[in-house]
């Protein structure tokens, strides 16, 4: 008996000793272990979108960065985009700091699923879609990247600790190049429909849109490349397939019926009730004191957010008589929590309405890249390449100013090519106002110092926007903090 | 993903643990064999004639149970019972050795006389007396290292209710902060200070030889024979990467040879509230709250006699009744109401013995303590059983088995919303049935300060722990000197939580309920070589071996609403499942060690020791570290030149240098894990699940190691009355893990590294004295330590940690000690308008705000004068005992305190708001330029001012307090002769937490809201008050 324990024991010991060290988490998957499966890669690519929502969507940063940024807005100094929207921001603004950090992190998960997927046995279509959602993703970052800080660093494959210490920033050619040979690769792998499970997942037409953006951007300042052919080829093919539709109604493009459906070619989604799926885009850009009634009272169930949107006059009072735009878009008159009616403070509209289950939980979807987007950016192609009067880009413009319940313009309201860009440049902001894209485009067509120092000048702050330098913001302290060698950007 | 099954051939080296399989291979033979031969010894001596007699102490004249009497030269012997008496058969001139643990061994030739009286002298060099180390035991005098001691008699004199009670005050070098006196919470235990920022500080606690990972709740301190902390790396790196926040050994009782002792030990207690807040009345809560509201509507640009309809809301209001009938309500005492005079019992029966082939310990132990609070309480029902057992000559075998339940009752006294809280909070004048959804609410008051009675009766916070720890062991003598010891034992712990919250303190959120469970499982097997060789000039003791231990928690919970009602608390009620969860984590660790002791001439003393580890915690390219450590003394005393000297009965010097290590750095810190990142997909817009890489994999993390030298003085004076016993040390814990900033463009901002450096340094004092001997014997013993916490070094660029948090922030600099308080310096009150023009304001300020130092000198007040305020870290602490005896009576006082350190209340930047009750300081806060009150306490409003964290937020957590008094009163062996059955009587009564000077209502010690290593000692106005506690006792033996 005595011999059998001491056996037993030795048994123990001699097994347990030697291999028992080597424990990965029970609980929680872990990194070795990850992509073996073809359902692993799918659930690292549903994880990219779910990166996009939140820099698109969920965080703060989108907005502060953008439409703060533009002349839409005028934000309140309690948050980081007071000092964005004053032209003041510092390298240490803590914004800037979590969008470099939460961007990388997501083209991080897009470098490792393309360094993966070659490893292991899968569907040929299945690897073709997950690799170009991969380069999708990675390219729609990296050009928030670009605009707004400029040559970031380029990071195509997972770092180690040392090669991330000395990365050095890249030319914001170099960027573009990336940008737009992934959208190109991603165009060509990624399915033109989804079955019904896989809805909503980028398509080889959402790819296209955004290649035809990006060049585009590199049209337009600072690269300045002519590519307004290239870029028209590629919207006229995206417009061409069909699948699209230019709605009848303005207002239709928002409304919860209708998401999901042809007037948007790129939408990130929500899902209110599901614990941290749900948009707050309606809540959050609503002034705060709006009363928690519904929207048929003048309040806004659940109320709404201290991060809101001000609404700059500037914006709010432009808006032609008669454009139905302006209501889908801005509540000029509301129900404060006091019970008085607001009539002096617009508030943002967008987007409230469909089924809402607490504040900022809001089912409804964001539409990222629109139908209506690519054709005016089709229309602005047109026009770069010869001003036609009455031609196809002012059937297109004329078309959304019609919608939007406008006389159309004719050639004596817009006489020639930069009569034109201005018509664009106006129709754009009230079309996509609060879309995130007002700062940008103005930036592209290098109008923002003018336009800025007009707008700025209204609260006596024309002296805050200096130069050019102040299209780019400033590198994130901590990044300099961290790798000293990543040069700041000029003018700061 | 599925846990991989690891390979039988993993990737460490197998050779040395082959190597030890074969060695024990062969001992196995060996124990085969010395079994085979066993046999049972037969006593061949000529008995002729019988000895009887008495062995009693030589100084205290008691008799002393179990001295070991055997005739030389043969096997022929007894022991003395429990009366010291015994009878012998022996031959004719026999000489008869008496030896006992302590004490001189004696030979006495018996001659022919029959009845022999011996008195046994104490042996002052205390040549005998052990003390138990890592992995065995050894003799005190050879001892280099620094290991402080508890005995079960020195913790007896005052009702213990957990283990680390006992510690506290008794060890120097060994703070023990009470942070609440909520009946069976855990104390704080830090041994030497703090040597880490993000983990664990809590030291090892190893029970009878098992490093357990359950917690203290289970372990009966009645079972305690000692408790031995090792406090220096060259005593505690015998246990590795699990060493060096000190270890605690902690002894528990055996059968000690002589006659069967049947023990009874049981007392009663009635504890009553020792702690207090002091806060308003209803007279000056009225008048506070009449001067609060009109000054805070004032300066939202109201007027001081606008009606409450021109007064947006109830912050605002007045009741008018406060004007014209303030008597009109009642004047409430909530703490009075919340607290009762409560019970504590506890019955302890135990039995043991020993004879030639098996000795026992076995007890049961019922423990029951209700709360000063209304609705807490602790009971714990224990059970032991140490047995060991010879299988012949040369094998033992034995088990150690505790098998506990203990319950407790919480009212979430220590929480910032429980009915500790909320009785301070809530004003005098509501009424006791109100601030309930039942009652109503009073509508001038703050409706989220619920009525303390129902919160503290109606809330269910059940905590049950159930734990069965058993170890098997067997020593087998190999050869001469050479033993082997192996041991395989497993610690159980199961954990149940039972919440439920009625809607009537729930504020019409409904009832909720919810269920945790966890569930430990820990195996150990140990598996040791000693050899011991004494020599004329020498001794040698070596050690080796090796050990596995490996630990499995497995968690669940889970939450449910929608009750119908508060009749059935249990979740199959519920009827919306509010979420469930369940998630395990194991680690395991690999040991080797290895040590060695050895002395020249009882003088020199040399030991050295090493620990390999190698634990599943540390990444995949640093799976092993070493831990040495080696111990020198030199003991002046046996010297020549020192001889002379009779004053010095002892001296010994000894310095100590080693490494150990914490690897209480989680369980998977080292391997990246995977976020859920899920997603809304397809036309039904599900949800679907994504993952994508969330930390940094470090393949290197490895442990934070500790290397301490210490050096000690051990001296005896006076034939040992007094022994004193100092020690310098400078612990300098590196390779800290912490959480660093890495480049984004690597896909995260951070990752845990090791890196940064802390060092605690100071002295330590213990001294006992013998003061009188005779028929009044007076002994004191002290415990003084000082220790100095200080960064030396942190991440990248030294840049400090901020934790900022519920207002405050605190600082982890370099040179200063870890989480230092950092906020503003109050520089009295704005006094009067010319006070508030002439100096420097922090944004809006207005006369009779807090004026705030200007730090730096720049004549402007913003966040660059904020500083360090001070730590939560004592600069010392002590403890003190003095101990009488007369004839069959006992005293003993003890005395415990500390100084030179703060604590924080995050909760007084909500002060001063009269929707509740505000502490009694505000009676001397500024009323006008004439009446200014303290100069300390700003006016009665709420302002910007109460929220900037300041000096005003901290106070002095220094005290003194007379701990313990006790009386006793042994009953006389002559009159217990009357009662049968009866050999030893002793009754006592004692009083424990007599008396307090202090700066924060008799609860200095303080850290429920918060008390981790870089936000320590922070209150939020709720912490269970100290009880004293009246004790009858009684001991009696069989």
């Amino acid at each position: 008996m005595v011999h059998k324990k001491y056996i037993f024991l030795l048994a123990v010991v001699l097994t347990a000793g030697c291999n028992q060290l080597d424990l990965v988490p029970v609980s929680s998957k872990s990194v070795e272990g990850f992509y073996k499966t073809e359902t692993h890669f799918d659930q690292a690519a549903i994880a990219l979108y779910n990166g996009l929502r939140n820099v698109w969507v969920t965080s703060q940063a989108s907005y502060m960065l953008t439409e703060a940024r533009s002349d839409n807005t005028f934000q309140g100094t309690a948050y980081d985009d007071g000092p964005i929207s004053r032209f003041q921001e510092t390298s240490i603004l803590p914004v800037l700091n979590s969008t470099w950090s939460t961007y990388y992190t997501n083209i991080n998960r897009c470098n490792r699923i393309l360094e993966q997927i070659d490893n292991i046995e899968m569907n040929g279509d299945k690897r073709s879609q997950y690799a170009g959602e991969a380069r999708f993703m990675r390219a729609v970052l990296y050009f928030d990247l670009v605009r707004l800080f400029g040559g970031v660093p380029l990071v195509t494959t997972s770092l180690s600790i040392s090669e991330s210490q000395t990365l050095p920033r890249a030319s914001v050619e170099q960027v573009y190049d990336l940008i737009v040979s992934d959208l190109k690769e991603a165009s060509d792998m990624l399915p033109a429909v989804y079955d019904n499970a896989n809805k909503g997942r980028a398509t080889k037409w959402a790819a296209k849109g955004y290649l035809g953006k990006a060049y585009i951007f590199r049209s337009g300042y600072p690269l300045k490349k002519d590519e307004w052919g290239l870029a028209g080829d590629t919207f006229k093919e995206l417009i061409d397939s069909g699948q699209f539709e230019f709605f009848d109604s303005y207002e239709d493009i928002y409304r919860f019926e209708k998401e999901g459906g042809r007037q948007q070619v790129f939408s990130i989604q929500f899902k209110a009730g599901a614990s941290g799926h749900g948009n707050p885009f309606p809540t959050r850009n609503a002034s705060n004191d709006i009363a928690p009634v519904p929207e048929a009272q003048g309040g806004l169930s659940f109320g709404g957010s201290p991060f809101n949107l001000f609404l700059s006059e500037d914006l709010v009072d432009s808006f032609e008589e008669g454009d139905l735009r302006k209501d889908v878009a801005i509540r000029s008159s509301w129900l404060h929590k006091s019970g008085e009616i607001i009539t002096t403070l617009p508030t943002c509209r967008k987007y409230q309405n469909g089924p809402v289950v607490a504040g900022s939980d809001w089912d409804i979807d964001w539409i990222a890249l629109s139908y209506t987007d690519v054709v005016m950016m089709y229309a602005e192609t047109l026009n770069e390449l010869g001003y036609s009067p009455d031609g196809e880009a002012f059937r297109i413009l004329n078309q959304v100013r019609e919608r939007a319940g406008l006389a159309p313009k004719t050639v004596a309201d817009v006489p020639d090519q930069q009569a034109y860009r201005l018509w664009m440049e106006n129709e754009r902001r009230y079309e996509l106002c609060f879309e995130n894209l007002r700062w940008f485009d103005i930036v592209r067509t290098d109008r923002a110092l003018d336009v800025m120092k007009a707008f700025l000048g209204k609260y006596g702050m024309s002296a805050n926007i200096k130069n050019r330098d102040q299209y780019l913001y400033p590198i994130p302290q901590p990044v300099r903090d961290v790798t000293p060698h990543i040069e700041q950007n000029p003018g700061y | 993903m599925k846990k991989t099954i690891p390979a039988a051939t993993g990737r460490l080296d197998l050779r040395l643990p082959k190597a030890i399989g074969i060695a024990l291979l062969a001992c196995l033979f060996q124990t085969a064999t010395a079994y085979g031969r066993a046999e049972i010894p037969v006593s061949v001596s000529l008995s002729q004639r019988e000895i009887t007699g008495r062995v009693v102490n030589a100084e205290s004249s008691e008799p002393l149970p179990g001295v070991n009497i055997v005739e030389k030269g043969t096997t022929n012997g007894t022991v003395t019972d429990a009366r010291g008496s015994f009878s012998l058969n022996v031959s004719d001139n026999a000489v008869l050795i008496f030896s006992f643990i302590g004490f001189v061994t004696q030979e006495i030739p018996a001659g022919n006389r029959t009845v022999l009286d011996i008195l046994m002298k104490e042996d002052t060099k205390s040549l005998g007396e052990l003390t138990v180390i890592g992995y065995g035991t050894q003799k005190s005098t050879q001892v280099t290292s620094s290991i402080s001691k508890v005995k079960a008699s020195d913790i007896d004199e005052r009702p213990i209710g957990r283990l680390d009670q006992a510690m506290a005050g008794k060890l120097a070098g060994v703070q023990v902060q009470e942070v609440s006196g909520a009946p069976g919470r855990g104390l704080a235990v830090k041994v030497r200070g703090v040597g880490s920022i993000n983990n664990s500080t809590a030291p090892l606690y190893v029970v009878d030889g098992y490093p357990i990972n359950s917690g203290l709740d289970n372990i009966n301190p009645n079972d305690i024979e000692s408790i031995e902390v090792l406090k220096d790396a060259a005593s505690a790196a015998i246990y590795g990467s699990r060493g060096s926040n000190g270890v605690v050994l902690v002894t528990t009782r055996s059968g000690k040879s002589g006659k069967p002792v049947l023990q009874l030990d049981t007392y009663y207690g009635i504890q009553e509230r020792f702690s207090k807040v002091d806060v308003l009345n209803r007279d000056e809560y009225i008048e506070f709250a009449v001067e609060e509201r009109n000054n805070t509507w004032i300066l939202q640009g109201g007027k001081a006699d606008d009606p409450n309809s021109a007064r947006p809301n109830a912050t605002y209001w007045i009741d008018p009744l406060w004007l014209t009938d303030p008597k009109s309500f009642p004047d409430h005492d909530w703490q009075d109401l919340v607290s009762r005079s409560a019970p504590v019992q506890n019955y302890q029966l135990s039995a043991s013995g020993a004879n030639e082939s098996v000795s026992y310990f076995i007890s049961g132990n019922y423990f029951d303590q209700k709360g000063i609070i209304i609705g807490s309480g602790y009971k714990r029902l224990a059970f032991r059983a140490n047995v060991e057992s010879k299988l012949g000559r040369n094998v033992n075998i034995g088990l150690n088995l505790s098998a506990t339940s203990m319950d407790q009752d919480d009212s979430d006294g220590d929480g910032n919303q429980g009915p500790v809280s909320r009785s301070t909070r809530v004003a005098p004048i509501v009424g006791l049935e109100q601030q309930t959804q039942k009652g109503g609410y009073y509508p001038y008051h703050a409706a989220f300060y619920l009525n303390p009675i129902a919160l503290a009766t109606e809330l269910t916070n059940k905590i049950n722990s159930r734990n069965i720890r058993a170890n098997i062991y067997s020593t087998v003598r190999i050869a001469p000197g050479l033993n082997f010891r192996t041991s395989f034992g497993g610690d159980y712990l199961s954990n149940l939580t039972q919440f439920f919250k009625p809607d009537n303190i729930n504020r019409g959120v409904g009832h909720v309920g919810n269920v945790s469970t966890a569930t430990r499982e820990n195996l150990l097997n140990e598996n040791t070589f000693t050899y011991d060789l004494n020599k004329q000039d020498w001794s040698f003791n070596a050690l080796a071996g090796f050990t596995y231990q490996q630990d499995k928690l497995v968690s669940t919970s889970l939450a449910k609403a929608g009750f119908p009602d508060d009749e059935i608390t249990t979740l199959n009620m519920g009827t919306i499942l509010q979420s469930g969860s369940s998630s395990a984590t194991e680690w395991a660790l690999l040991s080797f060690l290895g040590r060695i002791n050895t002395s020249y001439k009882d003088r020199y003393l040399f030991s050295a020791s090493i620990r390999r580890d190698g634990s599943s915690r540390f990444g995949a390219d640093n799976k092993w570290g070493w831990f040495p450590a080696a111990s020198a003394g030199w003991r002046l005393s046996e010297e020549q030149f020192l001889q002379d000297i009779k004053a010095i009965s002892e001296l010994k010097l000894r310095a100590s240098y080693g490494v150990a290590g914490n690897n209480n750095i989680g369980d998977y810190a080292s391997i990246g894990t995977l976020a859920g990142l899920n997603y809304v997909l397809g036309a039904s817009q599900g949800v679907v699940s994504g993952f994508g890489p969330g930390s940094f994999s470090n393949r290197m993390l490895g442990w934070e190691r500790t290397y301490t030298f210490d050096a000690g003085l051990d001296l005896g004076l006076l034939n040992n009355r007094i022994s004193i016993s100092l020690d310098y040390y400078i612990s300098d814990t590196r390779d800290l893990l912490l959480n660093v900033p890495i480049p984004a463009v690597s896909g995260f901002s951070s990752t845990l590294m090791n890196i940064g450096a802390i060092r605690n340094a100071g002295l330590e004092a213990e001294l006992t004295t013998l003061n009188t001997t005779g028929a009044l014997k007076w002994t004191s013993s002290l415990n003084v330590s000082h220790n100095r916490n200080k960064v030396l070094e942190l991440g990248p660029g030294g840049a400090p940690i901020y934790t900022t948090g519920d207002g405050f922030t605190t600082i982890t600099k370099i040179g200063e000690p870890i989480g230092s308080y950092f906020a503003f310096v109050q520089d009295g009150i704005f006094r009067d308008q010319n006070d508030l023009d002439t100096q420097p304001h922090y944004r809006v300020q207005n006369v009779g705000d807090i004026k705030y130092k200007d730090v730096n000198g720049d004549g402007v007040i913003n966040e660059d004068d904020r500083t360090i305020i001070g730590s939560n870290h004592p600069k010392v602490f002590w403890g003190m005992q003095h101990s009488f005896s007369y004839k069959g009576l006992d005293l003993t006082l003890f005395a415990d305190g500390q100084w030179g350190n703060k604590l924080l209340n995050a909760a007084i930047g909500q002060h001063g708001q009269s929707r509740g009750n505000v502490d009694g300081y505000w009676r001397e806060r500024w009323r006008s330029p004439e009446n200014p009150g303290n100069g300390w306490v700003p006016r009665a409003a709420v302002t910007a001012n109460l929220t900037t964290p300041s000096t005003f937020w901290l106070r002095s957590a220094a005290f003194v307090r007379l701990r313990t008094i006790s009386l006793g009163y042994k009953i006389p062996e002559g009159m217990l002769e009357k009662i049968p059955g009866i050999t030893a009587l002793r009754i006592y009564t004692s009083v424990d937490n007599v008396w307090m000077h202090d700066h924060y209502n008799r609860n200095p010690q303080t850290g429920t809201w918060s008390n981790g290593n870089t936000r320590p000692g922070v209150d939020f106005d709720a912490t269970y008050p100290l009880a004293r506690t009246y004790t009858l006792g009684l001991n009696i033996k069989f």
